[in-house]
C-alpha cells in the first residue's frame, strides 16, 4: 500500500525531494520502516521550530503534531502542497515534499506521544464543552475518546487555541478540508459553544 | 543531489523560523471556498437522514487516498473481462483521478475531486506521458472539450483553457466562462460535457443527502460555451457524475445516485433517459421510480415524476457513462452503456466496484450485465472505477480515483 513519488507527475518544485536515493532504499527493504522512521525524522527536525520537540507545539495557535493518525497528517501536508489549504509558511514548505517524505513525516509523527494535556477545567466548563460535542455527535467521527481515525484527526490534548481557530476557520469557510463536512457540522454551532468546545477537548487525556 | 535538496529544505526552514510566530500563522482564506453555502444541512451532509436505529452504523464514506500507487503495485490481472477482451494499465501516477475527456488531437484529460489537479496523458514519440497541466484549483471533477480549448468545472466555476493541446508544457492561463453556481460542498463537484447541440451540460446536485433543494439545486443546466443562456434541462436530480448522448436519438442520458440510509437494498441507483426538457427525476419525493421517501415523499405519489429507464444497484454509486461508439467491441456492443460503478458505503455487503453494460431492450427495462470486475475480493476493495471514457481505436479507458490510474480495456481481433 506505500504510495511514493516516484509514480507522481510533479510539478517542478515538487522534483526537489529529501528521500534516500532510490538504489540505496530498495536495498533497505526488509528495514523499511525503520528507514521511514529514520527519513520522518530527519526531516521533522525542521518542524521543531514551531510544531516543537516531538511534535508537541508550545507556539500559539501552531498544532501539535503528536499522536495524529498517520493519514491524517498525509492528507494535511497533500492539501499544503496542492494548495487545497492554505497557509503563507506550510505552503511554500510542504511544495519542497514528495509523497513519500509526506508519507515518512506522517508516521514519525503519529508515532510520537502526544503530551498530557492540562488537566480538566473546572466541572462547569466541561460539563457544558462535554454538551456541544454530545449534541454535535463529534465522537462519532473523531471516536468517543476524540483519538482520531484514519483521515480523522485527534482532539484530545490539542492546543486549546488551534482547536479554537480552526473551528472558526471550518465553521466561516476559511477552510474546508476534503468534503465541507466540518463547515455544515459547525454551522448551527455558535461560537461561544466552540470556545466551551475547544476548552472541554483541548483538556482531554 | 541528496544534499543540495537537504540545504534548500534546511535554508527554506531557517526563514520560516525566523518568522514563525503567531502573527504570521494567519491562515489564508482558500478563495474557492469563499462565499456562505446555502443554509447547510446539520449534521455531516452524509450521516444526514439516518434513522436513530442507524445512529451507531460503522457506515461512512470510503476516505480516497491523496496519493497514487505505483504502477507496479497496481495488479490489474486481478480485473476480469468477457472473453475476448484484455485489460492493461493504461497510465499512473494520477492522485485522484477522475472524470476524463478526449482532446481532438488525442489527449486524455483528467480531472480530479481532492487533490485540486487536472492531468492531461498525451502520446509523444511512442510513449505516454503523464502531466499535471493545472493545479490548486477547487474540485476539478469535470472536463469537456471543444473546439481546442479545455473547460473545467470547478465546484462553483466552469473554467476554460485555450488552444491547450498546443500548450500542454505552458497552459494558458484559464478564462472564468460561468460562474453562477452555488458553492456547496456536498455533492458540489461536477461532471461536464458538451451535448450533440453545442451546449455545455452542467449539473448542480443536492446539497445534502435528502432535504428540500432551493430550486438552483438538483437538476442539470445548460449553458452556451460562452457562459450565456443557461436553461435547467432535468430536475429532481439528486446528484450525477456521468452523462452521454445516445448516438442515434441524441436523447441525454444520465445516471444519478439515489439518497443513503433508506435501507440495505433501497433505493437502486438509477439510469435516466431525457425525452424532453425540464422532465423531473424524483428527487426528494420518488426514488428509483418507485419508492416514496419516508419524509419528503409523504402524501405525494411517484406520478408526474420521470421513472429510470434501469436501475444499476443499491447504493452501488454509478458514476461516469458512455454510450459504446468505438469500432473495436465485436458489433453488438453498438450505443451500448457502459457504466463505471465506484462502489457501495451505505451498505452492509459491498455492492458495485465495476463497470456494468446496459443494453437496452425492444421490450421492457435495458438489460444490466457486469463487463468488468474484481477490484472488489469479498469486503475488500483495492480499486474504484470512475469514469469511461472511448478512445479513437474502439477500445475503452477506465478511470480508477483509488489508485490515482487509468485502465485500457481491449478487444483481441
Amino acid at each position: 500500500m506505500r504510495r511514493t513519488a516516484a509514480g507522481t507527475p510533479a510539478a517542478p518544485p515538487m522534483r526537489r525531494t529529501l528521500g534516500l536515493p532510490a538504489a540505496l532504499l530498495a536495498g533497505l527493504v526488509s528495514h523499511a520502516l525503520a528507514a521511514q522512521a529514520d527519513n520522518g525524522r530527519e526531516l521533522a527536525a525542521a518542524c521543531a521550530a514551531c510544531h516543537g520537540e516531538g511534535g508537541n507545539s508550545r507556539s500559539e495557535a501552531v498544532p501539535t503534531l503528536a499522536g495524529h493518525p498517520a493519514p491524517y497528517l498525509v492528507v494535511q501536508l497533500i492539501l499544503f502542497r496542492e494548495q487545497q489549504r492554505r497557509n503563507e509558511i506550510m505552503t511554500p514548505l510542504a511544495k519542497a515534499l514528495s509523497d513519500k517524505d509526506i508519507e515518512d513525516l506522517a508516521a514519525y509523527f503519529a508515532g510520537e506521544a502526544r503530551a498530557p494535556s492540562p488537566g480538566p477545567a473546572d466541572a462547569a466548563a466541561t460539563a457544558s464543552g462535554k454538551a456541544v460535542a454530545d449534541a454535535h455527535r463529534c465522537g462519532t467521527c473523531h471516536l468517543p475518546d476524540y483519538a482520531g481515525r484514519e483521515q480523522i484527526p485527534r482532539l484530545a490534548a490539542q492546543r486549546e487555541d488551534y482547536l479554537l481557530k480552526t473551528m472558526r476557520d471550518y465553521k466561516s469557510g476559511q477552510r474546508s478540508g476534503l468534503d465541507g463536512m466540518m463547515t455544515s457540522v459547525l454551522h448551527p454551532v455558535t461560537d461561544e459553544q466552540l470556545v466551551a468546545l475547544a476548552s472541554f477537548l483541548s483538556r482531554l487525556p | 543531489m541528496h544534499r543540495y535538496q537537504s540545504r534548500s529544505w534546511t535554508a527554506l526552514v531557517s526563514a520560516v523560523v525566523l518568522i514563525c510566530g503567531p502573527a504570521a500563522v494567519a491562515q489564508q482564506p482558500a478563495p474557492a471556498a469563499s462565499g456562505a453555502p446555502a443554509a447547510p444541512p446539520a449534521p455531516p451532509s452524509w450521516a444526514q437522514g439516518r434513522s436513530s436505529a442507524q445512529d451507531k452504523s460503522p457506515l461512512a464514506p470510503h476516505n480516497a487516498p491523496l496519493t497514487a500507487k505505483n504502477a507496479e503495485e497496481i495488479p490489474v490481472d486481478k480485473i476480469k473481462v468477457p472473453d475476448g477482451f484484455e485489460v492493461s494499465l493504461w497510465a499512473s501516477g494520477m492522485p485522484n483521478a477522475r472524470s476524463m475527456t478526449l482532446g481532438d488531437k488525442g489527449t486524455v484529460f483528467v480531472g480530479s475531486r481532492l487533490v485540486g489537479r487536472v492531468y492531461a496523458v498525451v502520446e509523444r514519440d511512442g510513449k505516454r506521458e503523464v502531466k499535471a497541466i493545472a493545479q490548486g484549483l477547487h474540485r476539478p471533477n469535470g472536463v469537456a472539450f471543444k473546439d481546442g480549448a479545455l473547460y473545467v468545472a470547478e465546484l462553483s466555476r466552469i473554467l476554460r483553457y485555450d488552444d491547450i493541446e498546443n500548450r500542454l508544457d505552458s497552459p494558458p492561463e484559464p478564462k472564468v466562462v460561468y460562474a453562477d453556481l452555488p458553492k456547496d460542498e456536498p455533492h458540489g463537484w461536477k461532471f461536464i460535457a458538451f451535448g450533440p447541440d453545442g451546449m455545455l451540460y452542467v449539473p448542480v446536485g443536492a446539497p445534502c443527502n435528502i432535504c428540500e433543494p432551493p430550486d438552483t439545486h438538483a437538476q442539470i443546466r445548460r449553458i452556451k460555451p460562452d457562459g450565456a443562456g443557461a436553461e435547467v434541462v432535468a430536475r429532481g436530480v439528486r446528484n450525477t457524475v456521468g452523462f452521454d448522448w445516445h448516438p442515434q436519438t441524441r436523447e441525454l442520458w444520465f445516471t444519478d445516485n439515489g439518497r443513503d440510509w433508506l435501507t440495505n437494498m433501497q433505493p437502486e441507483e438509477e439510469l435516466n433517459r431525457v425525452t424532453k426538457t425540464g422532465q423531473n427525476f424524483g428527487f426528494p419525493v420518488c426514488h428509483a421510480g418507485s419508492i416514496l421517501d419516508p419524509e419528503f415523499g409523504k402524501g405525494k405519489s411517484c406520478e408526474g415524476h420521470e421513472p429510470p429507464a434501469a436501475l444499476l444497484g443499491p447504493h452501488a454509486a454509478a458514476l461516469g457513462m458512455r454510450f459504446y461508439t468505438g469500432g473495436m467491441f465485436p458489433a453488438e456492443y453498438k450505443d451500448r452503456i457502459i457504466v463505471a460503478r465506484h462502489g457501495s458505503w451505505n451498505r452492509d455487503v459491498k455492492e458495485g466496484f465495476d463497470v456494468v453494460q446496459v443494453t437496452p431492450q425492444d421490450k421492457g427495462a435495458p438489460l444490466v450485465e457486469r463487463f468488468a470486475h474484481g477490484w472488489l475480493e469479498g469486503d475488500k476493495f483495492w480499486g474504484r472505477p470512475t469514469d469511461v471514457q472511448v478512445l479513437r481505436d474502439g477500445s475503452l479507458l477506465v478511470s480508477d480515483d483509488w489508485n490515482g490510474a487509468i485502465y485500457r480495456i481491449s478487444h483481441k481481433k
